[in-house]
């Protein structure tokens, strides 16, 4: 409630004789957490899936996991185009 | 006013029912595909019924300055069609491919709902709602596909996009809280008296957010992952589509609401961008892949239209509209045309090339030429700009050589309609590059809409 430009009491039914706190800040922080805890929930099934694809949590693991299969891609990549060249020789 | 309001409405239900149900249908498809192409009608609506000028309607009658602004003007409108369009380009190639997840028509008719709320709003805190919306969407886009490795890429995706638009909440409400409105109009005005220590850091925040969006060079460490792990109609979304928004919102937020802050940072963006266009340059060049290749080139891409951005000025902005809006359609070509063969796919795939290294019949000379115009008193960046270029030529046809000149035996040519959505947008480059006045005039009166009071 930092950004609230005015202080007061809640404006549910503002009085005129006193000073109205700003609604509109406390509007957007309910909006940003309701977003945010949805995002949040949807990164968390993110992370069961991962979970459940590389069978770890480990981020290590994870990463030696792709390495590997970069190294794999590349090397089938790179013997499919010498045996082209081989081909076209 | 209702066009604009069925902008938003048409995708938005008819994207909340499509999602429930089962997308592999070939009806589901179809209508998902309807529904993108009726927003799109509405967005070209739009447009043709306000030529230049601005639409724009306050929700529930509130006097304009309490409720919740939308304005059309050319450069929303410009951003809105475009991205819609290359959406509905992609997701019609993957239903003609064949849909291989129940929720992907609707998640694409959402991120439609999204990206045109996105462009076509004019309050600070409802750009954050539907920046959130269209990330979502392509949260989930992201891992469309289900191998291990488009999860991976997935989940790199969204926790850096999460970080990203997290960044830009903070500002948000910096925002709010040094000037006292989210009124676009109301904030550029505020901005130019508001204590210079607070609004250099909302705008730092305001570049760090959409330079992870576009994949800049200090930022751009999630995007080859991501665009090499996902399905090319996936790739071609996110970066023909979605990365449109830190575009759009580096020209908004910097050319519109903190237009001094941009001048500050002038020399800063320029060297970023710089770095950006010869780091992409050069790891695509040493990269094998078509896929790989364009996540490098798109990092280049985006770096001249931060260059002609620091440059600033209706000619700078009008080279940064211009550029991205071709970038876009670029991106999207490319990327659809991996993983096809066969007749003409070639061809497709050499016009997006020559739009990228900006040789003349294609679309990408128009927008090298706006930014030659726009740099060309300066002769370092010119200097850079060719040597782009150049690189760029060599990458692309290396990719062409390895995947398109040497017909192996072993490959089956794709289907006709596997080939039908590719072919015709490479047409599409080539008529904009033959016949770009209507591209022209259009970024220029965005720029116009941008600079002017």
């Amino acid at each position: 409630m930092a950004s609230a430009i005015v202080r007061g009491v809640a404006a549910i039914y503002p009085l005129p004789t006193e000073p109205v706190s700003d609604p509109l800040s406390q509007a957007m922080a309910l909006t940003a957490i309701v977003i945010g805890m949805a995002v949040t929930a949807l990164l968390l099934a993110l992370v069961l899936r991962v979970t459940l694809a590389f069978r770890s949590r480990a981020l290590d693991e994870l990463a030696d996991t792709e390495t590997e299969r970069d190294l794999r891609l590349e090397r089938r990549h790179a013997s499919g185009q010498d045996s082209e060249e081989a081909a076209a020789r | 006013m209702t066009l604009l309001s069925l902008a938003l409405l048409v995708p938005w239900v008819s994207g909340v029912v499509l999602v429930v149900l089962d997308g592999r249908k070939r009806w589901v498809a179809t209508l998902a595909i309807a529904a993108l192409v009726a927003t799109l009608g509405c967005l070209v609506a739009v447009a043709a019924t306000a030529p230049g000028g601005r639409v724009s309607f306050t929700t529930g009658n509130w006097p304009p300055g309490v409720g919740i602004t939308f304005q059309a003007d050319a450069l929303g409108l410009l951003f809105a069609i475009l991205s819609v369009g290359t959406l509905t380009a992609a997701a019609t190639h993957e239903v003609l491919d064949g849909v291989r997840e129940p929720e992907f028509p609707g998640i694409v008719v959402l991120l439609a709902a999204g990206l045109s709320g996105v462009f076509l709003t004019a309050d600070l805190f409802n750009f954050y709602v539907f920046f959130e919306l269209a990330l979502a969407a392509s949260y989930v886009l992201s891992v469309y596909g289900r191998t291990p490795r488009a999860i991976g890429a997935g989940l790199v995706f969204t926790a850096v996009n999460v970080v990203g638009t997290f960044v830009f909440l903070l500002s948000v409400a910096s925002v709010y809280r040094v000037t006292g409105t989210l009124d676009m109009a109301a904030i550029g005005s505020r901005m130019a008296i508001a204590d210079p220590n607070a609004s250099i850091l909302i705008a730092v925040g305001f570049f760090v957010a959409f330079g992870v969006k576009l994949g800049l060079f200090p930022f751009h460490f999630w995007l080859p992952t991501v665009y090499t792990g996902s399905r090319p109609a996936v790739a071609a979304i996110l970066s023909g589509s979605v990365a449109n928004i830190g575009a759009y919102g580096l020209l908004r937020f910097g050319g519109q609401l903190l237009p001094r802050e941009l001048e500050l940072a002038a020399g800063a963006l320029i060297v970023i961008g710089t770095a950006s266009i010869v780091y992409g340059a050069v790891l695509a060049v040493s990269r094998r892949t078509a896929s790989e290749m364009l996540a490098y080139s798109a990092i280049g891409q985006v770096g001249y239209v931060l260059v002609a951005i620091g440059i600033g000025g209706p000619l700078g902005f009008g080279a940064a509209i211009l550029y991205a809006a071709v970038n876009a359609l670029n991106k999207t070509l490319l990327f659809l045309t991996t993983r096809i063969q066969g007749p003409l796919v070639g061809a497709a795939f050499v016009i997006g090339a020559l739009s990228v290294a900006g040789v003349p019949p294609a679309a990408g000379f128009v927008g090298k030429l706006g930014l030659f115009q726009a740099v060309h008193q300066n002769p370092a960046l010119v200097a850079l700009f060719v040597v782009g270029a150049v690189l760029s030529l060599v990458y692309a046809f290396q990719i062409y050589q390895y995947d398109h000149w040497r017909r192996s035996p072993a490959e089956v040519p794709s289907t006709r309609r596997e080939r039908a959505v590719p072919v015709a947008l490479a047409a599409v480059v080539l008529a904009v590059g033959l016949w770009p006045e209507p591209l022209l005039a259009f970024s220029e009166a965005a720029a116009a809409a941008l600079v002017g009071p």
